[in-house]
């Protein structure tokens, strides 16, 4: 009779110490909703979040990668027309030989295309102002600089969006008609007429000047789609820095339920032995004990 | 004469105290036995014959004593109530140990439940909204549809192969002869064989000369309490009855009914009949007769209830609706259409070559009225060619729409079912995503988990008592037999001291007068 309580107490002493010493190895004392359904189902929560909260960090990082790529294209664009716009203004103000001006509208037409290849600048195989054609190649210019657009259309479908937040999404691309325009109006229309002027042998100058307003507007544009992307990267990084926060709390509540306290594991482990040092020296005594037989 | 008469009393002493130190014998000889129930040695004076009315006459009449009978301390209300807990703790024990393969079954805490595998699918949705052109982002998310498909295929798997270790397949009647439940229903039936029998020697032998045959009577009957929980009851002739239920399934020396067990449907997979023991039908559904045991608890883990436990039937059904449900949303978002607006996959234009967009029909997951947890796979067309995975939703009023290859709002659509309200977890209206119904299905499964074993451990604290209490009573305690043991040395030595001193004042008296 008190050999079976003995052995008892011992295998759950045991069992105890086996199950301290599994939360000490592995790091984690919630291993199956069972063990504490309330916590477990906390935890499952928390790891569905934390799931989604890194989707959305990756996407982050991938909105500001393309969107920064943009960026820097378009101040490289930029430069091009800077320089485009001074060739006009002296092609416009001073007085130029016909060969001086065949220069210049050399560099230009060298500019131009320069352009427009910038302009079909691809981003992991997606031509970035192409809108949501990127497949396709958005600028095509022929040897008389005429512009073929084969992006989509500016109130057309042409957003490329990801998920950055629950229900938030924000576009990856800015569209290339907005900046450049398309074949009749923009900087490519205005790049051919000035190509054109330039080539005349008559020397408009009246038609050299009139290209200097649309070239300044083209490069409004380019400021200004800058100005977009900044403010898009801003709300990137906010929305990111919101995330991290709730990851970092979600983390430490995750940590709070699932994750072993060693100190507090260690100590108990050593209760746990010392109880059952104790009850199999006990359960000794007990087995040995004295009956009449040692008396008679 | 009267020194004649003490020698005979002494005599029979001696024989008693030899005749009791036997029995002292047998109970520590069976110190180790099982179930052993200790004998004690009664004595009892022997009638005195008086032939006159004097004081002489009266001591002429005394007659020794003699051992009356040989008692056993078997105590039937505590061995009863020790196979009532015995029955609990097993029926606890069975469950508990059975809910416990539930639980790692749907493990849904470690990195392989299926919580992860959502994880992964709906990651490969947000990385392929970043790079819908991208035949390895597409490849991911096939691969990761897959593997949804096969972790819901493993889990319907292991409740079903779990259900027919227990109750055989109900759809293949000739399965439950190879389940542990039919196997019970066997060696339960066979010990009640082997009760009749030993109740018919007992009565044959008579009860106060069948201690041995006793002894293996209440093994038997505790080894059958494990299965279910029965009544037995204790008839004067020494023989017991053994009830289930209503149904007296022994009695006496003849076992009157026995147990089968038969496949049902789908809601009661496992049904136990009683039967005549030439094999027609007495009960063509006990389940509720049996309760308690091993029996019982397999049953009531196999078979619908109304009181809201959770069967291995009852999670397979939930499994299913959420596969169905997953499976059906992640399908319509594939093949959305909407007036003009459209789910678009990628195709080749057939006379450029170049990437355009094509209106999407091919579902992701195979149909199914409904699909199931074994029957969701992934479309081989799919497989076989990632492009045709609708990533865009455009409107095809809108001209040049084929070339928007890059569009992402379907892709995203599908991504964001991860936070639509689809499932309902009380059978009404929607109120939870798809992990929300598994993280509330996971929640109440840890919940009977835990409580079961709760139940456990109180109920084998309760039957570790009751049985410590009857073989208190029951069993040899060593202290005790050494003191009869002495006492009937004594008695012994006595007796023949008597005898030796009758024996000498004899031989004065054969000499008297020399």
């Amino acid at each position: 009779m008190t050999s079976n309580l003995m052995l008892t107490t011992m295998n759950k002493n045991l069992s105890n110490i086996y199950e301290t010493y599994e939360q000490i190895t592995s790091g984690k004392k919630l291993t199956s909703v069972g063990q504490n359904p309330s916590e477990g189902t906390k935890l499952m929560k928390y790891n569905k979040q934390l799931g989604q909260l890194d989707d959305w960090s990756k996407n982050i990082e991938t909105a500001k990668d393309e969107l920064g790529q943009s960026y820097d294209t378009l101040g490289l664009i930029q430069e091009n027309l800077q320089r485009i716009n001074e060739l006009t203004m002296q092609a416009a103000n001073s007085f130029n030989s016909s060969d001086s001006l065949e220069a210049i509208r050399s560099e230009v037409e060298q500019r131009t295309r320069t352009i427009a290849q910038l302009a079909n600048t691809k981003y992991q195989d997606k031509y970035i102002f192409a809108g949501s054609n990127t497949a396709t190649i958005p600028y095509a210019l022929d040897d008389d600089l005429n512009v073929t657009y084969s992006g989509t259309a500016q109130d057309g479908n042409w957003e490329r969006n990801i998920e950055i937040s629950e229900g938030v999404t924000m576009p990856l691309n800015i569209n290339g008609e907005e900046i450049f325009g398309d074949e009749t109006s923009g900087i490519f229309a205005t790049l051919k007429e000035l190509n054109d002027a330039l080539k005349d042998p008559d020397m408009d100058i009246k038609a050299i000047s009139d290209c200097l307003d649309p070239i300044q507007e083209g490069i409004k544009n380019i400021t200004s789609a800058q100005a977009v992307i900044s403010s898009r990267v801003q709300r990137l990084d906010a929305t990111g820095t919101i995330n991290d926060n709730v990851t970092l709390g979600l983390t430490q509540m995750k940590s709070n339920i699932e994750d072993t306290d060693m100190a507090e594991a260690a100590t108990q482990l050593a209760m746990y032995q010392t109880a059952l040092q104790a009850s199999l020296q006990a359960g000794a005594t007990i087995m040995q004990q004295a009956t009449l037989l040692n008396y008679i | 004469m009267t020194i004649g008469q003490t020698m005979n009393i002494s005599r029979e002493s001696m024989n008693n105290y030899q005749h009791a130190l036997a029995v002292v014998s047998q109970n520590i000889s069976n110190m180790n036995v099982d179930g052993y129930i200790k004998l004690r040695a009664d004595f009892a004076t022997n009638p005195t014959y008086s032939y006159g009315n004097n004081v002489y006459a009266n001591i002429r009449g005394l007659n020794g004593a003699h051992i009356s009978q040989i008692t056993s301390y078997a105590n039937n209300a505590a061995a009863n109530s020790a196979r009532e807990t015995n029955s609990n703790a097993q029926y606890y024990y069975t469950l508990d140990s059975l809910m416990s393969r539930l639980g790692e079954i749907t493990d849904e805490l470690g990195e392989n439940g299926l919580q992860a595998s959502f994880e992964e699918f709906f990651s490969a949705a947000q990385n392929l909204s970043a790079n819908p052109t991208d035949p390895s982002a597409r490849r991911i998310y096939i691969e990761s549809a897959q593997s949804v498909a096969m972790k819901f295929n493993s889990i319907a798997s292991s409740l079903d192969g779990l259900q027919e270790e227990l109750v055989g397949n109900w759809q293949q009647g000739a399965t439950i002869e190879n389940s542990e439940i039919y196997m019970s229903a066997q060696d339960f039936n066979q010990g009640l064989e082997r009760l009749a029998e030993l109740n018919k020697q007992i009565v044959i032998q008579g009860a106060d000369n069948s201690t041995g045959l006793i002894n293996e009577r209440e093994n038997l009957l505790n080894s059958l309490s494990a299965y279910v929980d029965i009544n037995v009851e204790y008839n004067k002739n020494g023989t017991v009855d053994v009830k289930m239920g209503d149904m007296k399934l022994v009695s006496g020396a003849q076992q009157q009914y026995r147990l089968n067990v038969t496949t049902g449907d789908a809601a009661t997979p496992a049904i136990v009949q009683v039967e005549n023991m030439d094999g027609t039908l007495v009960l063509s559904n006990a389940n509720s007769e049996v309760s308690g045991g091993q029996i019982g608890a397999i049953l009531d883990i196999v078979n619908t209830s109304d009181d809201g436990f959770i069967t291995i039937s009852g999670m397979r059904s939930k499994i299913d609706e959420l596969a169905n449900t997953f499976a059906q949303e992640v399908n319509d978002t594939q093949t959305y259409t909407n007036g003009t607006v459209g789910a678009m996959a990628l195709g080749t234009d057939p006379d450029t070559g170049e990437q355009i967009l094509v209106p999407s029909t091919e579902p992701i997951f195979n149909l199914g009225n409904p699909i199931t947890a074994d029957s969701i796979s992934v479309n081989q067309n799919v497989i076989d060619d990632p492009n045709l995975i609708a990533t865009a939703r455009v409107d095809t009023a809108v001209d040049g729409w084929e070339k928007n290859v890059g569009n992402t709002d379907n892709i995203v659509a599908t991504a964001q079912l991860r936070d639509k309200i689809t499932m309902s977890t009380f059978g009404g209206a929607d109120n939870v995503t798809f992990e929300g119904f598994l993280t509330y299905f996971a929640g109440q499964v840890g919940l009977q988990q835990s409580d079961i074993s709760g139940k456990f451990d109180s109920a084998n604290t309760l039957n570790e008592s009751q049985q410590t209490n009857l073989q208190s009573i029951t069993g040899v305690n060593l202290d005790e037999e050494l003191a009869d043991m002495i006492k009937y040395q004594r008695g012994y030595e006595a007796s023949a001291r008597v005898f030796n001193t009758a024996n000498e004042i004899y031989e004065l008296l054969v000499t008297l007068g020399e």
